[in-house]
């Protein structure tokens, strides 16, 4: 490892994101993950003879979204170039992208680390997808067109960690101006980081470039992984050749590939088909002025609310979270915002987890039902300790279940709030102390631990309609 | 066992006698029919002197006795005999511009459920399984489509020697009988048209395609504006440059079917969306009209042209016609620039052709064998190309040829766009030559010339029109020519042909013009006495 510290790593990322449209970048059949295999095909797609492409408007506007909401200059004319490479899953012999003039460049996300220089978005269409079977080989076009935006940032990060930290912002942001559904396991998201090492001072290393990345956890070990092989490479005196490798999840290991897409020369054009993307400025400016509030900023002003930085942060990972938070404090005052985001960190998402479930889609499932109404009234019940914490927490559980019940109902059904007053509980507390002379004692002469069992007799003799915070507080007293 | 009895011999020969007499009349009415023009055919059946069966079948016993000139490839005269059965039932109720026209379709556009080859085997078996827009649109106009037309293969050729079908025979036959070409890329739908085996015929024009072939036949042949005809549904072959047009025998027929083809497509992002002109109103009409004049390229004509083109000239003077000479841009630049971005977007238009997903499949176990072995099948012209364009777009050739090229497009634009800024039609040659022999040694280079005239108005997009206006004798020191717009008894010329084009989305003046010149020439006049294709009959 101390071998390890002596170099640098240097980490760029291009990601391709799937632009959430109902149909593909140029033909309109619909862009469908789960579609039965070549059944939204259309002729174009299938590089039919004659079939020519027609943009579709909504990619355009969406990538020119992402692009303000990377704060990139827009270019007001960008272009659709050809990139040539021959494959089975490419019908036309030829991807449509931007080369010469991508939509947006140079754009910046910041991150904790930093901030993170985007140096182009482009508009480009996607392969088909190749399968392998019995030594067949099958080929669906249902991928074949479908719109991707590709950013692609400069050299700036050190680690995985940091790389990692930078997808998620992306994502957030994506998911909150609504461009990309950027489901990783349907591949909506797939990232290539470029890597290099090189030692303090000296400069970069040839950087190898680690392709199709789909999972957070692929990516830190693939990166981890790579770079343990180029140091040990290059402190061997041996050098790393440029090249596109593959992540095995399976191994761990990262290996060459011998990529379809690595041909001599792209022999990228114009492509003669389809006009310039022109936008107006006026249109632009329109479009940054409708782009909602930004995951950083929403996270800020959570911040800002009295929310901790890593609850503000997974509140803000999310539309649906941000809907879901923002309509739980609009039935109670501002001022318990920490308290319900610590609700939902701790309580709420440790249920959620042990039901397999996420919470954003979680707060989907519940937005129409009483579940957001019934548990905000609960919070602020326990908070106001109208009602116990430990019965809160039971009161939790059932909501979870049960997203419809009324807590006003399941509160007077359990009878949690039918709490005997504070006198009623002083007489009983010291009526029990009375019936247990020997234990009172006890305790006198050092065994504290009687405490509870006095706690524990109260709670038993009232049926637990009190507060048990308050019984303990009490007896405290009575035996001081 | 026959016998005959003499009763029975004698009913034979009277009914041999009846027959000849059929066959005779028939022969006239068929010779009739096949020369009217869509606007004769409307009035004709109009007045019931024919049927659209009869004139059905009198272009298709044309078609059978010329088989031999190898103008189509697929033919569908059953087809179109049925439609025209149906057309006669409805008693002329049917709405339409082209009703019963019978036009042949080059190769190039996809007809639902017909072969579409492009000329080419590695289409050979591709059934197409939509209509291209324009098949569409003359469909709605209720038109005929009898055959589909030679070509040469991916419309690359100017002689229609590439077609992997074999080349096709130029109608005009002369005494010395050896076959001529046709010119290209559409060459099948020229002879088609020249012999009258059709009304009208479809084309494509990349670099000359339609017009060079026209004025070899002898027709006329018009590529309009860059986008007024839809490509979608067209085998690309250079999409920046590939304009849809076609062939008729005289303007007025070319105006008709032109306003049936033309008008805006949705799906197709470079078409026109500006109205179609009503261009079968317009009238020949040169009146102070500033008319250029390629004075230069019609200086390295021979003397038979130079001479009829004079006569030619001083008539649209009296006509009313302001003349004017021009410069064009430099051909011989058009023509280099041509020859980069065409063959740039050819070899990207055809890298879709790997037999995966159609047409014939080559043999091989791995997806870089079928590939290869399926491109294989693409003839040496088209694989010329396809190695021009990859190398032109390599990374490190691109600035060299195709960044240039694409600049100097963009000049010759200006510069058309200029020219048109104070002239309302330019007057240039369409072809340096006539038909040649079949066969004739010719460099790839020296092929490539043939586009000399016509590839500028591709680059810039403009209609361009080429009309037919005299002969050439075919053996100048053997006959000299006297008369104006002379016409030769004995068949021993070629025709030639001048080029008129106009600024883009003006097709009005090219027209106007087009029809004064065809006026003052009466071409289909002279044409009656001139019979085609008696050596090959």
């Amino acid at each position: 490892m101390s071998m390890h510290n002596e170099y640098k790593k240097v980490l760029g990322v291009e990601t391709h994101a799937q632009i959430a449209t109902e149909t593909k970048l140029f033909s309109r059949a619909r862009c469908d993950d789960e579609a039965q295999a070549n059944s939204n095909v259309t002729w174009l797609d299938a590089g039919l003879p004659g079939s020519l492409p027609i943009v579709n408007e909504e990619a355009v506007h969406m990538a020119l979204k992402t692009a303000l909401a990377l704060d990139m200059e827009i270019n007001e004319e960008s272009i659709f170039d050809r990139k040539h490479y021959f494959y089975q899953d490419l019908p036309l012999g030829y991807q449509i992208s931007q080369f010469y003039k991508p939509i947006g460049v140079r754009g910046v996300l910041h991150c904790s680390f930093g901030p993170v220089r985007i140096n182009r978005l482009h508009i480009e269409a996607d392969a088909g997808k190749s399968v392998y079977e019995n030594g067949n080989t099958y080929v669906d076009l249902n991928r074949a067109g479908v719109p991707l935006m590709e950013i692609v940032t400069e050299p700036d990060f050190k680690n995985a960690d940091e790389v990692v930290e930078y997808l998620k912002e992306l994502r957030a942001l994506l998911l909150c101006i609504g461009t990309c559904k950027c489901n990783m396991e349907a591949g909506n998201l797939r990232a290539d980081v470029n890597l290099s090492v090189h030692k303090e001072g000296e400069p970069y290393g040839t950087r190898v470039e680690i392709k199709n990345l789909n999972s957070f956890r692929f990516i830190a070990k693939a990166i981890e992984y790579e770079a343990g092989v180029q140091i040990e490479k290059v402190s061997n005196g041996k050098s790393v050749t440029q090249e596109t490798k593959l992540f095995d999840s399976k191994t761990g290991m990262t290996k060459s590939m011998r990529d379809k897409e690595d041909a001599a020369d792209y022999r990228y054009f114009p492509d003669p088909d389809l006009q310039p993307v022109v936008l107006e400025k006026s249109f632009i400016e329109a479009v940054r002025a409708s782009l909602p509030e930004l995951p950083q900023a929403i996270r800020a002003r959570y911040e800002k609310m009295g929310v901790a930085h890593e609850q503000a942060c997974v509140l803000s990972e999310h539309p649906s979270r941000v809907q879901f938070f923002e309509k739980m404090l609009s039935f109670m005052d501002q001022k318990f915002a920490g308290t319900v985001s610590n609700w939902i960190s701790s309580e709420l998402i440790g249920r959620l987890t042990k039901k397999k479930i996420e919470l954003e889609e979680f707060a989907v499932l519940v937005m129409g039902t009483k579940f957001v109404e019934s548990f905000a009234k609960m919070v602020v019940l326990c908070e106001d300790t109208k009602i116990s914490r430990s019965n809160a927490k039971d009161l939790l559980d059932i909501l979870v279940d049960e997203h419809s019940c009324d807590i006003d109902v399941l509160i007077k059904e359990r009878g949690y709030m039918d709490r005997i007053d504070d006198v009623a509980v002083k007489t009983m507390i010291s009526n029990i102390l009375a019936s247990a002379p020997d234990e009172v004692v006890r305790y006198k002469a050092g065994k504290t631990a009687l405490l509870m069992f006095f706690v524990g007799a109260v709670m038993k003799e009232t049926k637990g309609k009190c507060d048990p915070e308050f019984v303990k507080a009490e007896v405290l007293r009575q035996l001081a | 066992m026959h016998y005959f009895s003499s009763a029975c011999v004698l009913k034979k020969v009277v009914l041999v006698k009846r027959t000849y007499l059929v066959i005779v009349f028939f022969n006239i009415l068929t010779n009739m029919l096949i020369k009217l023009t869509i606007e004769e055919i409307r009035s004709g059946i109009a007045k019931r002197e024919f049927s659209y069966k009869q004139l059905l079948d009198a272009y298709h016993h044309r078609f059978n006795s010329l088989v031999c000139l190898n103008a189509h490839l697929e033919e569908y005269w059953e087809e179109a005999g049925q439609q025209a059965q149906k057309l006669d039932q409805q008693n002329n109720n049917a709405q339409g511009a082209l009703i019963g026209i019978p036009i042949a379709i080059k190769d190039l556009f996809l007809v639902k459920n017909t072969r579409t080859t492009a000329g080419s085997k590695i289409l050979e078996d591709f059934v197409a399984p939509y209509d291209a827009f324009v098949i569409t649109k003359l469909k709605e106009q209720g038109c005929l489509m009898p055959f589909k037309t030679n070509m040469d293969e991916f419309a690359m050729g100017s002689s229609n020697q590439t077609s992997a079908y074999g080349p096709v025979v130029n109608p005009w036959i002369l005494n010395d009988r050896i076959p001529r070409v046709p010119g290209g890329s559409s060459g099948g739908s020229a002879a088609a048209v020249a012999a009258n085996m059709c009304l009208a015929a479809l084309g494509s024009d990349t670099g000359g395609s339609i017009r060079q072939p026209a004025s070899f036949c002898g027709i006329v042949g018009f590529k309009p504006t860059y986008g007024r005809c839809s490509r979608r549904g067209v085998v690309a072959f250079a999409s920046s440059l590939d304009h849809p047009g076609l062939f008729a025998r005289n303007v007025q027929d070319a105006c008709i079917v032109l306003e049936s083809m033309a008008g805006y497509d949705a799906g197709e992002a470079t078409s026109l969306n500006v109205p179609v002109p009503k261009l079968s109103q317009i009238k020949g009409d040169v009146k102070g009209k500033k008319i250029g004049v390629a004075r230069e390229a019609f200086s390295h004509m021979d003397d038979a042209y130079k001479k009829q083109l004079d006569s030619l000239l001083a008539d649209l003077k009296k006509e009313g016609a302001i003349l004017e000479d021009v410069s064009l841009p430099s051909f011989e630049d058009a023509i280099k620039l041509y020859y980069i971005i065409a063959p740039a977007e050819a070899a990207s238009n055809l890298a879709r052709y790997d037999g995966v997903r159609f047409g014939p499949r080559g043999s091989g176990d791995t997806y870089e064998e079928i590939m290869y072995n399926t491109r294989a099948l693409f003839g040496t012209e088209v694989k010329r190309r396809i190695l021009i364009g990859n190398y032109v777009l390599l990374a490190g050739e691109y600035e060299k040829f195709y960044g240039k090229a694409v600049a100097l497009r963009k000049q010759i634009v200006r510069q058309m766009d200029q020219l048109f800024e104070n002239h309302d039609a330019v007057l240039l040659p369409t072809t340096a030559n006539t038909a040649f022999e079949i066969g004739a040694k010719r460099t790839a280079y020296e092929m490539y010339l043939e586009d000399l005239y016509t590839v500028v108005a591709n680059i810039y997009g403009g209609p361009a029109m080429q009309i037919p206006f005299g002969l050439t004798k075919y053996d100048i020191s053997k006959n000299s020519i006297e008369n104006k717009y002379d016409v030769l008894n004995s068949q021993d010329a070629l025709p030639i042909g001048i080029q008129i084009m106009s600024a883009r989305e003006d097709e009005a003046n090219a027209v106007a013009v087009g029809k004064k010149i065809e006026e003052i020439v009466d071409w289909n006049k002279q044409m009656e006495k001139i019979e085609l294709v008696r050596g090959a009959a």
